[in-house]
């Protein structure tokens, strides 16, 4: 029953409004209006009786303003969802978000620093280095402060601290050393799980000031920096023209990625909105510190469990906008019918000149249409 | 040249998400707490669930603290108020007791030794929907004339008290009412023997 209903109500609505917005919208405002009641103290069974003893016309009446206003809102929430997926990324452009961005930044760049194998192996090695041209000069002095039978037992003293300074300096040294052999060791054990990290969840270690504030900006970063770090391919430019060529299977995949992104997204908005709106509301009416806790820590925690679960959803989609540069990128140059180029530095010169092209109308490029296409036109 | 790596305490945007929601959350619940303490009052409610018509005596009550805020605006709160009245629906345990559960103050004595019994009554019987509960009535059967002569006298039955006046509605959108009186025990039979073909007149003092 429950299914028939459900595909007839798909049939005329987009599914993915209704799973996106339209039903978020009804538990989100169906929430609103438990707590404002039981928070009052009314009995919610009582209240359902009194409902249920009102006239079916009031009735409907009540059920078709409430499910209006919940697509109205559903609409607004769709039409926002770009809003939301860029605060979820850190585009904060007011006062507190600001400061904000300056502290989740800092954050990110401090972790994309620890997770640079290569600098860090580098300044390790540099440091080891350093460390073992120390030890060959104090084993050098150590070899020529030997005693010898002219020298006066003042001088003798004085070489015997010498020595124990040098050997106390050696010890330390020594100590160092091992210690920076274990974080070379631990470093190259786990470099490929670093590696692996900054492919999926940052901007390139050589490109700190494109660091997001937040694990998902960082995510859309990377892919939306992949092409221009790979090929010189401007990803804002391409993008929409590489799009209409994908193939249908693809597009799907990635309609649906999109909307489970956009789903988890939506609910962590809402349930955020609503722990803030239900603790206000609660605490301004003086309503039972269990409530409060109930919906203010609940909500909070369902649009943090929801943000994790939109990471999740993010790498995903991340992936495949990266593999639609890598795998269809030369089906775009066979539609512009431009010879594909036969090595990587000719693919960058291409994507330059397509740059050019397109942004400032430069027709001075080098390239030449293909031949067959030309006799095609013919 | 340090061997160890330098502290650095720093947390991520989650983190301090964390940090602000916690302490925000601990610090209201325990506010609110304080608060429901500050506007609490102790009153008497029902010790067991109490039947409807129960005439409610000290030994019935226990003491219980309450929230202002989940008390309904009509609850009774002070002893006196509640003692000498009966239940007119039956009364949940520890639950607050309010006017529409209670009649109002009765002599206890009326009381003493009656059962509850109800009579199917007209707008006549409710003297016009005015009867109510906590009324004191004089009942009265007379018995219908025939051609052969009336076959007995009148009987009355005075000091009943009220207990109840309920409308019941029914299917068809007709209502009918219920009185519900205490009868002395004493009078159940002879009031069973009387009602039969027996037109009931309910009068009461002005």
């Amino acid at each position: 029953m429950f299914n028939d209903v459900f595909r007839e109500i798909t049939g005329v609505l987009d599914r993915r409004f209704l799973l996106n917005a339209f039903f978020p919208s009804l538990i989100f405002w169906g929430l609103l209006v438990v707590v404002a009641f039981a928070g009052a103290g009314w009995d919610l069974v009582k209240l359902a009786q009194i409902w249920n003893k009102q006239d079916v016309t009031f009735k409907t009446l009540q059920i078709v303003g409430c499910l209006s206003w919940v697509t109205f809102f559903a609409g607004i929430l769709t039409s926002q969802l770009t809003a939301i997926v860029r605060f979820y990324e850190g585009y904060w452009n007011f006062p507190l978000g600001r400061r904000l961005a300056v502290i989740g930044k800092n954050w990110h760049q401090e972790r994309l620093k620890e997770l640079d194998c290569d600098t860090r192996l580098k300044a390790i090695t540099d440091q080891l280095q350093n460390v073992q041209t120390q030890l060959v000069v104090i084993d050098n002095a150590l070899s020529n402060n030997s005693p010898q039978p002219s020298n006066s037992s003042q001088n003798l003293a004085q070489l015997q601290k010498e020595k124990s300074q040098l050997l106390k300096q050696q010890t330390r040294l020594k100590k160092q050393q091992t210690w920076l052999k274990e974080q070379q060791t631990q470093l190259e054990e786990n470099q490929a799980s670093f590696y692996n990290s900054i492919y999926l969840y940052y901007p390139l270690p050589t490109q700190p000031n494109n660091v997001m504030p937040t694990t998902l900006g960082n995510i859309l970063k990377n892919a939306e920096l992949y092409s221009f770090d790979h090929y010189d391919l401007d990803a804002v430019l391409i993008w929409p023209r590489l799009y209409n060529l994908l193939p249908n299977s693809f597009l799907q995949t990635f309609a649906e990625v999109k909307s489970s992104l956009d789903f988890m997204l939506v609910i962590s908005a809402l349930s955020v909105i609503f722990a803030l709106l239900s603790g206000v509301y609660l605490l301004i009416i003086k309503a039972s510190g269990g409530l409060f806790l109930l919906c203010f820590w609940g909500g909070c925690l369902v649009g943090w469990l929801a943000y994790r679960g939109a990471l999740g959803s993010a790498v995903v989609y991340a992936e495949l906008i990266k593999s639609s540069f890598d795998l269809y990128r030369n089906e775009l140059l066979k539609q512009m019918r431009l010879p594909l180029p036969k090595t990587p530095k000719e693919e960058i010169e291409r994507w330059q000149e397509i740059r050019e092209f397109l942004y400032s109308n430069n027709t001075e490029v080098a390239w030449r249409y293909t031949e067959s296409d030309i006799r095609g036109q013919d | 040249m340090s061997t160890s790596k330098p502290f650095k305490f720093s947390l991520s945007l989650s983190q301090w998400w964390a940090v602000v929601v916690i302490p925000v959350g601990i610090a209201t619940t325990a506010y609110l707490f304080w608060h429901e303490t500050q506007t609490s009052v102790s009153i008497l409610v029902p010790k067991q669930d109490l039947p409807a018509y129960h005439s409610i005596r000290p030994g019935d009550l226990v003491e219980k603290t309450y929230s202002t805020r989940n008390l309904p605006s009509n609850t009774f709160r002070n002893p006196q108020e509640i003692i000498g009245r009966y239940t007119l629906i039956q009364s949940p345990k520890e639950k607050p007791l309010t006017e529409k559960q209670l009649s109002s103050k009765v002599d206890p004595d009326i009381l003493a030794n009656t059962v509850a019994v109800g009579i199917t009554a007209t707008p006549a019987t409710t003297l016009g929907g005015s009867l109510q509960a906590g009324d004191i009535v004089d009942i009265m059967f007379v018995p219908i004339t025939t051609k052969a002569g009336s076959s007995s006298s009148p009987m009355l039955f005075p000091n009943i008290l009220i207990l109840d006046v309920k409308a019941e509605s029914q299917a068809n959108s007709s209502s009918t009412s219920v009185v519900v009186i205490a009868l002395p025990l004493k009078h159940r039979q002879e009031f069973i023997s009387k009602s039969f073909g027996a037109t009931l007149l309910l009068t009461r003092k002005l």
